[in-house]
């Protein structure tokens, strides 16, 4: 018989706040440049990798503060970073570059949040 | 699901009116007084929770079905009349749920006859649970 398993949402903590992530997206693309050759064809001067964006999302219910997660965009014009754990996976360093808080009269605020971070991406130790 | 209709009696008993039942209940209707409502559910639909810390929020959406028996040889406005003083009213103030009325209507009831007075509630609201967690345990 196969399992089932429940799937809820996952917690992850940026300074102060805590969202319960619904929706978790991480991409991260490498630039480069390019130069024809005489013969034609192309090659590849220079390449590396750009920082990494993560986009969270997810709902929030607060009787009191409905919009209390605005606040997080207070820290976009500083030099502040968060160290975020995902499932397993670390993210070092971030910096958030964006805040989208949403009311859409169905009680709940839908939070969105953007981050994106230049170091390296490891996995959380197993010990 | 029950927990919304027993909100729903207990705020019209509180707020004064009487002979208030839901659908549920097995009392025959000559024990149920002259005026008496019954409450029923058309639909319930829970959608996916919210989480936080310590509370799971469980937004829902439901369909009620609120039924006033009139007694034997009341008039059409007397049954309006009734229900907009003990009934409307005090759905018109309800807190704790976003309800609204979408329909009305009036017929005889062939079954027992007598007039009814059926209205459709839409109501809306959050159902809050304790989440145990391991600090909580």
């Amino acid at each position: 018989m196969n399992e089932l398993y429940k799937r809820e949402a996952f917690p992850v903590t940026i300074g102060s706040m805590t969202l319960y992530c619904e929706n978790f997206k991480v991409s991260t693309i490498a630039q480069m440049t390019e130069q024809p050759t005489v013969t034609g064809l192309t090659a590849i001067t220079n390449r590396f990798k750009k920082c990494s964006k993560l986009v969270l999302s997810g709902r929030v219910y607060d009787e009191d503060q409905p919009l209390r997660f605005v606040t997080v965009s207070n820290n976009m014009g500083n030099n502040d970073t968060y160290n975020i754990n995902y499932r397993g996976i670390n993210f070092y360093s971030c910096r958030i570059n964006g805040v989208i808080v949403e009311d859409k009269g169905d009680g709940f605020s839908y939070v969105t949040i953007t981050l994106s971070t230049s170091a390296f991406i490891y996995p959380t130790r197993e010990e | 699901m029950i927990d919304v209709i027993n909100t729903i009696k207990q705020n019209l008993i509180e707020s004064g009116a009487e002979n208030i039942y839901t659908a549920f209940d097995t009392l025959p209707v000559s024990s149920k007084g002259k005026f008496f409502t019954v409450i029923g559910v058309k639909n319930f639909e829970c959608s996916k929770p919210v989480f936080s810390q310590f509370i799971t929020y469980i937004p829902f959406k439901t369909e009620l079905e609120i039924k006033v028996i009139a007694p034997e040889s009341t008039s059409m406005e007397t049954l309006c009349q009734y229900y907009n003083e003990n009934i409307g009213n005090i759905l018109d103030n309800m807190t704790g749920m976003s309800i609204h009325i979408s329909d009305i209507s009036i017929k005889q009831d062939k079954n027992i006859c007598r007039l009814l007075l059926n209205v459709s509630v839409h109501a809306e609201g959050i159902r809050k649970i304790n989440r145990q967690t391991e600090e909580n345990l």
